[in-house]
């Protein structure tokens, strides 16, 4: 799962005092007594590495970007070696720019689901398979025969197989890559590969491991059960942990790889939307999150245990030890609007260069001339399918409605409530399922825009709230090896010293009326469509 | 000796005079504006329409006054005219696109029964016929309808200001609904219905007959010769379709513009129960004897509306580089979605006509992903023109016959590519007139019959005949496309459902 903004991917940069969270300006005074925490966040396109201070204050942040592998269309792989060069990089970077201190732990988060394979001599085997890889249709099929069904699966992993899962891509390697199968003796997720190198400890965190599709998440342990279906070896995986707890500490190549003193404790860490949520003040239950970045995310973090039948969101772990999360996507949320502006805006664009601001706003300005419901037009956001709640990846996007009344700025506007009416429909199956989400935080490249921020109130019916700007996922992994390292007492309270609240805003009684129905007939337009998606894409497919 | 065609269109009047032999010799025009004056109204000054008569004739006359030995005028149908004992208007034409006479057309509707009103007229009941307007002003506007004399279509209108009796042919007269088109003459029993006499109307003739000459007085202020035959026209489709060449059973004519209209010919009326059911128009051809069966649909409306509200970068490059926007977009869809875009527009964005008369549709555009562009927008818009002409084109073979070709004109037919398109998605021979004047050809084919140059109007559309390119459907692309109208057609439904359901 990507948690990714809007914008480009961000270039190799190093910054002092960047402005983040908790940021109160620069303590030029604060000198060698201080003592900070490192955290990291090994992306998909890049790692970031962040060093904060004892009260949350970022001190100093960078990045360096690496590529990626597409061997076939809808492969994606990477080089392991590539993140730790990365690590090595940034943390070299951060600490050098740094006033003189201890770092007093370190903390990990990365994309998730993706599957490193080592030998007994712990060398890498094959490049990993990434979150965003595809090939593995039939191993889902396969891993939902053996678990006994699709509701039986769910009931043990609390999730469905999908094709980005850990999972199936151990069953994929096995079924066509005997050799390397063979030789095999560890599968390891990114971030924990990471850990691998810098500890020599075989360790995972509870929240990453929830995406593996192996995990017993309410028991918060490996599943036999799965493991004996799938037959696989516990062997093969690392040991689990909660994610504030120690793993272990920087041997020597690590400390050297890092340029930190061997014997820093490394805390469990994250996935990224796990750490990221530690980072967004998403860790006591009733606080959710709507993240409108390329893809959508509904989070919300529940003290109980709670998964979909239907498999429609994501029940993992919580980085709060003994807690879960929840989680719906919506692929093409921002992707949806930046489609809209790259095709139909190039006047816009134009303009937006003319005047020096940012294209979203003339968009947004254009969209805003439209009245409530856009005069009876809808956009399902589907451009590269869709997963909550209908999980069909035949869906396609589509304007529904259009007539000789209709512009562009009813096309736009029809954009923006239809990501939102799909950001509620995540929101709804989560409410359904007795989480309760008593605040909503708008995060993402979304929640700039406040016109889109009242449109997400009056859609959710409910107000939605910003925080300080979030550093993201290395920042909730810098928060928890805090936790770890026992400058706070608990995920909640390192959580506390980070995140401030900024706006409130309230949904309109007639608005919120207004959208209310016209949710209900976008939820119609799916159904009266699914069957028409899948013919399109068979024809897709014989054209191929 | 020349022949003049005009054609009063709802948009514009455009004339054109050509050579005995066929040979296009000069065209005038001049637009015209439609009023809005509350939703659902359509007026249009009648002074100012005939006006814009005035003066596109005597544009041509200065050049080729003299030699022009005989006119007619087709005309768009179902505006009415209110006029006084003089033939001067008593107050604004009410346009075809007027649809204010919503009850009127029930009332009609449920005295004589709209099967009834079908065999008798071979229309669909709809408020946008002459015969409900007129009984609106009956019932809305006292004090007009009784200085009027009579209610004309705008043939009859210009006729009368033309010194003549207020004539109107068969065809144009069909488009008042209260035609009865197998006795050719006003229905009684519709008559009855709306409270109407037939000398409340105009004086119902075939087309292509001598109706008169111009007076002295009537001739100069025209610039024409005194002594100018005037011959009786046509409603602007089937005059299209006459010189189109489309004169016998087995063809089709296409006129393509911001409505794509499709006339198909046969011997007989087709006003069966069955073609009620798609809302086919069956009524009079001009050539005597003819029927022509109607499907139309929006079209052109909707390319329209594609290139302005996507294409404005476009439109600056083609400023830029002094390049036409059109074929510049023609070419950029062409180099990036050779092939079918994937996508399926539904182009009913003002309701749906033939053959699915669903006023309350809407259009959409559907199945869009990452990799579609603007130009696969562009060209889903004539994907979908296609595909409704597939559908429609199905149910002409059905109900009023088969045919081998599709003879296409007008200014949407413009581009070769798409005129190929429509051939593959129809598997059908399209072939492109190579003229965009087809209504003024008409109308002076029927000029030149009622001034003795034809015998009648098919030798007119035999001599005239014009060499045309044929674009043949191609297997390939053909096939490609195949799965696309069943998709369309399906989609459509889906669509509907959810309206009916709401």
């Amino acid at each position: 799962m990507k948690n990714s903004g809007m914008g480009v991917p961000p270039m190799e940069k190093a910054a002092q005092g960047q402005d983040g969270p908790a940021t109160h300006g620069q303590d030029a005074r604060a000198t060698a007594s201080r003592s900070y925490l490192l955290g990291f966040d090994i992306g998909t396109s890049a790692t970031k590495a962040l060093l904060i201070d004892e009260r949350g204050r970022v001190v100093a942040a960078a990045s360096a970007e690496y590529p990626g592998l597409v061997p076939h269309p809808a492969w994606s792989e990477q080089e392991p070696a590539h993140w730790l060069r990365a690590v090595s990089r940034t943390a070299k970077k951060v600490l050098a720019v740094a006033p003189a201190g201890a770092v007093r732990a370190v903390g990990l988060s990365g994309q998730m689901h993706g599957s490193v394979l080592l030998d007994k001599s712990n060398r890498v085997l094959r490049p990993a398979i990434l979150w965003n890889d595809q090939r593995t249709g039939e191993e889902c099929a396969e891993i939902t025969r053996r678990a006994g069904g699709r509701r039986k699966l769910i009931s043990l992993a609390a999730n469905p197989a999908l094709a980005g899962f850990t999972a199936p891509k151990i069953l994929w390697v096995r079924r066509h890559e005997p050799h390397v199968w063979e030789r095999t003796v560890k599968v390891l997720l990114p971030k924990d590969y990471v850990r691998f190198c810098l500890t020599g400890d075989f360790a995972t965190d509870l929240s990453d491991a929830s995406g593996t599709l192996l995990l017993d998440v309410r028991q918060r342990k490996w599943s036999a059960k799965l493991l004996a279906a799938l037959e696989l070896d516990k062997d093969l995986l690392p040991r689990c942990y909660e994610s504030p707890e120690v793993t272990g500490v920087l041997h020597a190549a690590g400390a050297k790889l890092l340029g930190l003193p061997a014997g820093t404790p490394v805390v469990a860490g994250g996935g990224d939307n796990a750490a990221g949520a530690v980072g967004n003040g998403i860790v006591r239950p009733g606080v959710v999150s709507t993240s409108l970045g390329t893809s959508g995310v509904v989070f919300a973090h529940a003290e109980e245990m709670a998964a979909d039948p239907l498999g429609r969101v994501h029940t993992f772990c919580a980085a709060v030890p003994g807690q879960w999360h929840v989680m719906g996507v919506v692929l093409s949320a921002g992707g949806s609007l930046q489609w809209f502006r790259n095709q139909l805006c190039g006047e816009e664009v134009a303009e937006a260069r003319r005047r020096g601001v940012d294209p979203y706003e003339l968009i947004t300005a254009l969209a805003a001339r439209s009245p409530l419901g856009s005069h009876g037009l809808y956009f399902l956001p589907y451009l590269t399918g869709e997963r909550t709640p209908h999980g069909d990846s035949d869906a396609r996007a589509c304007w529904i409605g259009l007539s000789n009344m209709h512009g562009r700025a009813e096309m736009a506007r029809a954009v923006m409530e239809g990501v939102t009416y799909a950001m509620r429909d995540c929101l709804e199956i989560i409410r359904g399922m007795g989480v309760p989400v008593r605040e909503i935080r708008a995060t993402g490249g979304g929640a700039r825009s406040r016109f889109w921020r009242q449109m997400q109130a009056d859609v959710y019916g409910q107000a939605v709230r910003t925080i300080n700007a979030a550093e993201g996922p290395a920042y909730g992994a810098a928060l928890l090896a805090g936790v770890g390292a026992g400058v706070w007492g608990s995920v909640p309270e390192a959580s506390d010293a980070a995140v401030r609240l900024r706006t409130a805003t309230r949904p309109e009684a007639q608005a919120r009326r207004a959208y209310e129905e016209r949710y209900r007939e976008y939820d119609r337009l799916y159904l009266a469509l699914k069957e028409s998606f899948a013919r399109l894409a068979a024809v897709e497919k014989k054209d191929k | 000796m020349s022949l003049l065609g005009v054609d009063v269109g709802s948009g514009s009047c455009k004339a054109v005079v050509f050579g005995e032999d066929g040979t296009l010799e000069g065209q005038a025009g001049r637009p015209y504006q439609m009023s809005v004056p509350a939703p659902g109204r359509a007026e249009m000054d009648a002074e100012a329409l005939w006006q814009a008569v005035v003066e596109t004739i005597r544009e041509l006359a200065q050049v080729h006054g003299r030699k022009i030995e005989a006119l007619a005028i087709a005309a768009h149908g179902e505006t009415v005219i209110a006029v006084d004992a003089d033939g001067r208007p008593v107050g604004p034409a009410l346009m075809n696109a007027d649809n204010r006479a919503v009850e009127e057309t029930c009332a009609l509707e449920s005295s004589v029964g709209r099967e009834e009103i079908y065999r008798l007229t071979g229309l669909p009941p709809h408020p946008m016929f002459a015969i409900t307007k007129i009984m609106w002003l009956q019932r809305h506007a006292p004090a007009l309808y009784a200085k009027a004399k009579r209610f004309l279509s705008v043939e009859d209108y210009v006729l009368g200001r033309l010194g003549l009796p207020p004539y109107t042919d068969y065809s144009l007269a069909c488009r008042t609904m209260a035609f009865d088109l197998h006795r050719q003459d006003w229905s009684p029993e519709i008559l009855r219905a709306a409270g109407l006499r037939a000398d409340q109307l105009g004086l119902p003739v075939p087309s292509g007959q001598k109706l008169g000459t111009l007076s002295a007085a009537t001739a100069a202020a025209l610039g024409l010769r005194e002594g100018t035959i005037v011959g009786s026209g046509g409603h602007d489709q089937p005059t299209g379709a006459l010189g189109a060449g489309v004169v016998d059973p087995g063809q089709v004519a296409n006129s393509a513009g911001t409505y794509e209209c499709l006339a198909a010919v046969s011997e007989a009326p087709r006003n069966t129960p069955a073609a009620l059911g798609f809302s086919l128009n069956s009524y009079c051809h001009v050539v005597p004897g003819q029927y022509v069966t109607l499907a139309f649909f929006p079209a052109g409306l909707v390319s329209r509306w594609l290139v302005e509200q996507l294409c404005g970068e476009d439109r600056l490059e083609a400023q830029r580089s002094d390049r036409d926007l059109y074929d510049l977009l023609d070419h950029k869809a062409a180099q990036d979605c050779p092939g079918p875009t994937g996508l399926c527009l539904m182009p009913h964005f003002v309701g749906a006509c033939t053959p699915h008369w669903d006023p309350r549709a809407t259009g959409a555009i559907v199945g869009l992903t990452p990799a579609h562009t603007r130009y696969h927008l562009y060209k889903a818009g004539y994907e979908a023109i296609a595909c409704e002409l597939a559908l429609n084109l199905a149910v002409l073979a059905d109900l009023a016959g088969p045919f081998e070709r599709v003879v296409i004109h007008g200014g949407n037919a413009r581009s070769s590519s798409w005129v190929q398109l429509r051939a593959d998605i129809t598997g059908t021979t399209m072939v492109r007139l190579p003229t965009t004047e087809a209504v003024c050809r008409g109308a002076a084919m029927l000029a030149g019959t009622a001034a003795g140059v034809f015998a009648q109007a098919r030798e007119a559309a035999l001599r005239w005949r014009l060499s045309s390119p044929e674009f043949r459907p191609e297997a390939l692309s053909r096939a490609a496309y195949a799965p696309q109208i069943a998709q369309y057609q399906r989609l459509f439904g889906a669509l509907a459902e959810t309206r009916n359901r709401g």
